[in-house]
């Protein structure tokens, strides 16, 4: 269980009035502690607010909805951050849910706390499909059939077989990955225009991952 | 290159299931790390999640996942393992997976192919096995090839005697005969069933015992021909061929005759390698 949700109970039983709360309140207090810390403060701070655990349940519920594999959020008195493995088959852990520091606090501002607040999604090296899933409602995938290591030419000095925006046709070779000192090549299932490529030169496929998008035509 | 005496750094299960988990907890606690193999549908099975690393080599189909030779070998190879274990069953008795392995230069954590080969052939397993001083049911010494030399045997056996496909198992390529008129018959339709099963129409006959008790002596051996045993199941409890319950230790098992069947299985193991 994160420390937080144990802070949380103890606070439950032991309530404190708001003005005793264990967040700073005057100016110096708050000048003190952010002095420590990397700090954006975006709503003014009657609304500093933490959030319960009913919140995050449904946090994490709008960041699985719409597909997102990272999601932080910094506010007075909590900093919250959610992250999801886009790829499934690198490696084998769940959701990780960091500790939520989390005071007591009325329901009321709590809501409204969360609600208006921008979702930022920082750049993940290595990720991809599943961050901006919902840019590719509509477009056809082209899977790996096999387990290798994708290459984008078909020589390491060669050019690529296709670049974003090449128009594709069915059968026409768009990279080789590699199985067993064999280079297989992957040919394109489809007509269309080619306008995602889901992985990196080198890069460890398995089989079904996702490697190019296609606009179908 | 892999030192023989260097312990493994991380190694890949081809397997799935409660062996896959029991392998990885092991390599857990030993500090070997573990990448878990599965099919598209097994995406979130325990075996996987508990693994350091997974990664997808097919679709739900085994034959095309955990059976994909191809697709194992790839993935031992881009994540670079010293070798594979491959649990039981699936291609856990393969020597030809194992010759691939060994080829490869990734270690397979089981039998030499070579032994696999030998023990997974019926016939000259049980030659082996004379030689070894283990003691075996009257039977042909070699795989039967006319009715006229089926029916001969019979009699010399005592009927009733049970046809055997060599390359067989699971219950599969098996007619017991009770008398010389169906002696034909039965040649013939195991021998069928048996190249169509095993891709090898090889039979031979062995004395049938009508109320067996299936005991199975459990041996570990390494590379270096250290070979103990380690005690025994009974595996009698069956229904069509396929086991139900296994039992350790074996009842009615003593032990003196434990010792003596691990000895053999020992000495056995040692005098094929």
């Amino acid at each position: 269980m994160p420390v937080g949700a144990k802070q949380a109970m103890s606070d439950q039983e032991n309530p404190k009035p708001e003005t005793e709360s264990t967040t700073p309140t005057s100016p110096s207090e708050r000048g003190q502690r952010d002095r420590g810390r990397r700090r954006h403060r975006q709503l003014p701070q009657h609304l500093e607010a933490s959030i319960n655990m009913e919140e995050l349940r449904e946090l994490i519920g709008l960041i699985t909805d719409n597909a997102l594999t990272d999601f932080e959020l910094q506010r007075e008195g909590f900093h919250v951050k959610v992250g999801r493995n886009p790829y499934p088959g690198r490696t084998a852990e769940a959701p990780v849910l960091p500790p939520v520091s989390e005071n007591a606090m009325p329901s009321g501002a709590g809501s409204s706390a969360v609600s208006g607040v921008p979702m930022t999604t920082p750049p993940h090296p290595g990720a991809h499909a599943e961050e901006e899933a919902s840019e590719d409602l509509g477009l056809h995938i082209v899977n790996s059939p096999i387990v290798g290591t994708f290459y984008r030419s078909p020589s390491p000095t060669a050019d690529p077989f296709v670049r974003i925006g090449s128009q594709v046709k069915k059968g026409q070779v768009l990279c080789i990955i590699e199985a067993m000192k064999l280079m297989n090549e992957i040919e394109s299932d489809g007509d269309g225009e080619l306008v995602k490529i889901y992985v990196e030169n080198g890069q460890a496929v398995e089989f079904g991952q996702p490697l190019f998008g296609i606009r179908m035509q | 290159m892999n030192n023989g005496t260097r312990r493994f750094r991380k190694i890949l299960i081809a397997n799935r299931g409660e062996i896959a988990c029991r392998i990885i907890w092991t390599c857990k606690e030993m500090g070997i790390g573990t990448v878990a193999v599965h099919s598209d549908v097994d995406r979130d099975s325990l075996h996987v999640r508990f693994a350091d690393e997974s990664v997808c080599i097919g679709p739900a189909p085994s034959a095309q996942s955990y059976l994909n030779i191809p697709a194992i070998i790839s993935a031992a190879e881009i994540f670079n393992v010293d070798a594979i274990h491959p649990g039981y069953g699936f291609l856990a008795e393969s020597a030809y997976f194992a010759e691939i392995c060994e080829a490869c230069n990734i270690k397979f954590i089981g039998p030499r192919s070579s032994v696999i080969q030998l023990m997974g052939e019926k016939v000259e397993a049980r030659r082996a096995m004379q030689n070894a001083g283990v003691p075996i049911l009257p039977g042909s010494p070699d795989a039967i090839t006319s009715e006229e030399e089926g029916i001969k045997l019979a009699r010399e056996i005592g009927f009733p005697v049970i046809v055997k496909a060599s390359a067989g198992g699971g219950g599969r390529g098996m007619r017991v005969v009770k008398s010389e008129a169906e002696v034909g018959h039965a040649l013939e339709t195991a021998s069928m069933e048996a190249a169509a099963a095993f891709k090898s129409g090889d039979v031979y006959i062995e004395r049938f015992v009508e109320r067996p008790r299936h005991i199975e002596i459990q041996v570990l051996a390494d590379e270096h021909g250290e070979c103990v045993y380690l005690g025994e199941r009974e595996c009698s409890i069956q229904r069509r061929h396929q086991k139900l319950l296994e039992e350790a230790p074996a009842p009615m098992m003593t032990p003196e005759l434990r010792q003596e069947m691990g000895e053999k299985a020992v000495a056995a193991c040692k005098s094929i390698g």
